[in-house]
């Protein structure tokens, strides 16, 4: 297989606590799914279970794995590029993806943190600019990385602030 | 500006017009800074509307009874059962009363807010109050106008009021002067502008005279409702045949699909005896009929032009529309053309703005939505040209374009590699891009052949991107992102190196450009240098000067710079363009001024075999 694209630099990489905070909402996400197909088809079977009735939830546990191990691998190829003149942000093993967002054209940078990343102490950076398109996120960022880098951020875009 | 010797005391100036200087001063006292109320006719036609619609409610309701009136024998026995009609009439005082009372009410309700609906403008901003119970204050910095529009619905001309709206980047961040007398809209637009422009007062006051006197005689609102601007500019750039206008509206994609299911809907009638499908042909093609009409009639008083402050379209027949896009505002050009329109050679020009013009509520809110969007709605090729030339001037004359929406594989354009035709049957070796200082081409499709421009100072940001399929092709994608929903300019199939080189030459680009770029207020950065006035586009670095000492000096830049090698291929026909009257306007980027510093920094791809020289490169062998 010939080579995928690449952008080579000193890239920052998310905690990998990250894939645990992924694998545990893939694993609700699925089981709820998977629980909710079954015990209808075991109500309307009136309690007693064809052989077929469990496959979705046999399914829902190999989408499991597959997420949980997806989940590892995905989080090792998020990461962020802090360059001159440009935020570099990639994402995605299989689709990859790299936005470069110029300092000058953040409009909006914001740290959210749900229930499961603040078990692991992880925050998520999110940039606007004025296009919905570029919608950046990066997840994962562990203790005070996320405020370091939106402050830092703050100050860069404020001295290059180009209007849109 | 093509008299520079003309007098500086406009407002003073013996007038040729008397409502002229009038105006003028009516929209000085207008920017005083202090709070001024809207024309006096605005309850009426916000809310009279509603008020007339209401008439008509009631008299529907009770028409039978007042012909009953009239005939009252032949119907005596109709309305005989009508509960409700019988308590009306028993009741009629009561009623009458009622309705008086309701419309007092109201009346009184829209003058408050009429008296409370308050705009000013200081000079910074644009402040508006209005709200009788929940007060509303909004406050936009003139220094972010995306746009000012004027439309003049055709009840409101009755009124001499029209419809001024400030366009805000957002989505609903619009700053809306509805209704403001017509005499003074038009002045007071170009004050809004002249302290947006931050142009200085001796050079709006020269604007004013040439406006004025170019003006004339007299301003008949009817027959010329954008009178004051379309004088002060040279008169539309584009003439639009009103034949090719009704030509191009029938042969437009969806005018075609319409005749079909009309078409279709016959068949099955006739055909097939199905009566019932009388039933969904009937409202559709009125539909069709409708929405025909209402684009036709937009487009058949099409007109651009440029002002000393940025593009000016306006359109529409019955209600019209003018709008002043200042520079810089447009973030995205397609051009376009639609299958059947490929025997004419037309083409369309469609744009992208970070405001959305807010619908007027009065019908016309259709037609305004569509041609929000068009900055050409149909046109030959050198139509689109001098569009295009408006918007970047530094293409106007290249042959990129003509590339861009012709051409195909050896040219000055990147395209796909022969491995990619899986993706793009028809059309790989036209599916390609071309870095230009200015801006970035990006050319689609050969039966329905487009080409996005996005000027570099406008990108928001870049993606690059690759799925598995294109991965093992070794193929990627690359997106623009602009504001606003209307175009997402991006180009798939590319090789990947083609594409990281892009994306590494795009951030860079950008970077420059957005430096460079001044069009938040786009005068002063011109009077910045006086001589500008004498040759702006070559002083400012727009129009390359006769010998080129900075081009052939970027042209020393390493590979990844792959604008050079086309720079030398469409600078002979940039020669021959001739600075346009000096009164057009000028965006002022300095796109020579390449960084050659960040270019050695790092050989972006080094596995590639030959350096990305893309104007001169053949098509690569299958491999």
């Amino acid at each position: 297989m010939a080579e995928r694209i690449d952008v080579t630099g000193e890239w920052q990489r998310i905690s990998m606590r990250y894939a645990s905070v992924e694998s545990i909402s893939t694993v609700i996400w699925w089981l709820i799914a998977g629980v909710g197909a079954t015990v209808p088809i075991w109500l309307v079977n009136d309690g007693d279970m064809p052989w077929w009735g469990w496959l979705p939830l046999i399914a829902a546990i190999l989408l499991i794995v597959i997420g949980v191990t997806f989940s590892f691998l995905r989080t090792r190829t998020i990461g962020y590029l802090q360059r001159d003149d440009d935020l570099l942000v990639r994402r995605g093993m299989l689709f990859r993806r790299f936005v470069a967002v110029p300092y000058g054209r953040m409009q909006v940078v914001d740290i959210t943190q749900g229930p499961i990343e603040r078990m692991f102490g992880l925050k998520t950076l999110k940039f606007v600019t004025a296009a919905a398109t570029s919608a950046v996120t990066i997840p994962g960022m562990p203790g005070d990385t996320a405020e370091q880098l939106r402050d830092h951020l703050v100050a860069v875009s404020e001295s290059r602030r180009a209007g849109l | 500006m093509t008299e520079p010797g003309y007098p500086q005391q406009p407002q003073q100036a013996p007038p040729p017009a008397p409502q002229r200087p009038d105006a003028r001063a009516k929209a000085a006292e207008l920017v005083d800074g202090e709070w001024h109320q809207l024309h006096p006719a605005t309850p009426l036609l916000r809310g009279g509307l509603s008020l007339i619609i209401f008439a008509g409610v009631l008299f529907s309701i009770f028409r039978d009874r007042l012909i009953g009136l009239f005939v009252p024998d032949e119907f005596g026995s109709e309305w005989e059962q009508d509960a409700f009609g019988d308590f009306v009439v028993d009741q009629l005082l009561w009623v009458a009363l009622g309705v008086i009372g309701l419309v007092l009410v109201l009346v009184a309700l829209f003058w408050v807010g009429w008296r409370v609906h308050r705009f000013r403008i200081t000079g910074d901003a644009v402040e508006v109050q209005q709200g009788i119970f929940v007060k509303k204050h909004r406050r936009a910095p003139l220094a972010r106008i995306q746009g000012i529009n004027i439309q003049k619905p055709w009840f409101a001309r009755l009124f001499g009021a029209c419809k001024f709206e400030i366009q805000q980047a957002g989505n609903d961040s619009n700053v809306d002067l509805n209704y403001l007398s017509t005499s003074v809209a038009d002045a007071l637009r170009y004050e809004i502008l002249n302290r947006a422009s931050g142009r200085s007062t001796a050079d709006s006051q020269r604007l004013a005279a040439e406006r004025q006197q170019a003006a004339g005689g007299v301003v008949n609102e009817f027959l010329h409702p954008d009178a004051e601007i379309s004088n002060v500019a040279p008169d539309s750039l584009v003439r639009i045949p009103v034949g090719r206008i009704v030509a191009s509206s029938l042969l437009d994609g969806w005018i075609v699909w319409a005749v079909l299911y009309v078409v279709g809907t016959l068949v099955v009638i006739f055909g097939f005896q199905q009566w019932w499908a009388v039933f969904a042909i009937l409202p559709a093609a009125i539909a069709f009929f409708a929405a025909g009409m209402r684009s036709l009639g937009a487009k058949l008083r099409y007109s651009i032009a440029a002002t000393p402050d940025g593009i000016r379209l306006a359109y529409g027949l019955a209600s019209t529309t003018t709008e002043i896009l200042p520079p810089g505002r447009i973030f995205a050009l397609q051009v376009k053309q639609p299958l059947l329109w490929r025997p004419f050679g037309w083409w369309q020009v469609t744009f992208t703005r970070a405001g959305k013009m807010s619908s007027d509520g009065s019908g016309s809110g259709g037609q305004n939505q569509q041609m929000a969007n068009y900055l050409l709605p149909v046109g030959d090729l050198r139509d689109v040209r001098t569009v295009i030339g408006l918007v970047l001037p530094e293409l106007a004359q290249s042959s990129l374009i003509d590339q861009g929406v012709l051409g195909q594989a050896p040219d000055d354009f990147v395209v796909s590699p022969p491995r990619a035709r899986a993706f793009r049957w028809f059309s790989v070796r036209r599916n390609g891009f071309h870095v230009h200082p200015a801006a970035f081409l990006l050319r689609h499709g050969r039966i329905w052949r487009s080409m996005h421009l996005v000027p570099g100072a406008r990108v928001q940001s870049v993606a690059m991107q690759q799925g598995p399929i294109y991965g093992m092709a070794r193929l990627a994608r690359v997106q623009f992102h602009v504001p606003g929903s209307v175009l997402s300019p991006s180009i798939g199939a590319l090789d990947q190196q083609d594409a990281a080189t892009l994306f590494e030459h795009a951030t860079r680009t950008v970077k420059v450009a957005i430096d460079t770029d001044a069009s938040e207020s786009w005068a002063s950065s011109l009077s910045r240098n006086a001589v500008l006035e004498t040759a702006p586009a070559v002083q400012d670095g727009l129009m390359p000067p006769p010998p080129q000492p900075q081009e052939q000096a970027a042209s020393a830049a390493p590979p990844s710079a792959p604008q050079q090698p086309e720079s030398a291929q469409w600078q002979p026909p940039a020669d021959r363009w001739q600075p346009p009257p000096a009164d057009r306007w000028q965006p002022p980027r300095e796109q020579q001024q390449q960084p050659p510093q960040r270019v050695q920094q790092q050989p972006p791809q080094p596995e590639q075999q030959q350096p990305p020289s893309f104007g001169q490169r053949p098509p690569r062998d299958e491999s």
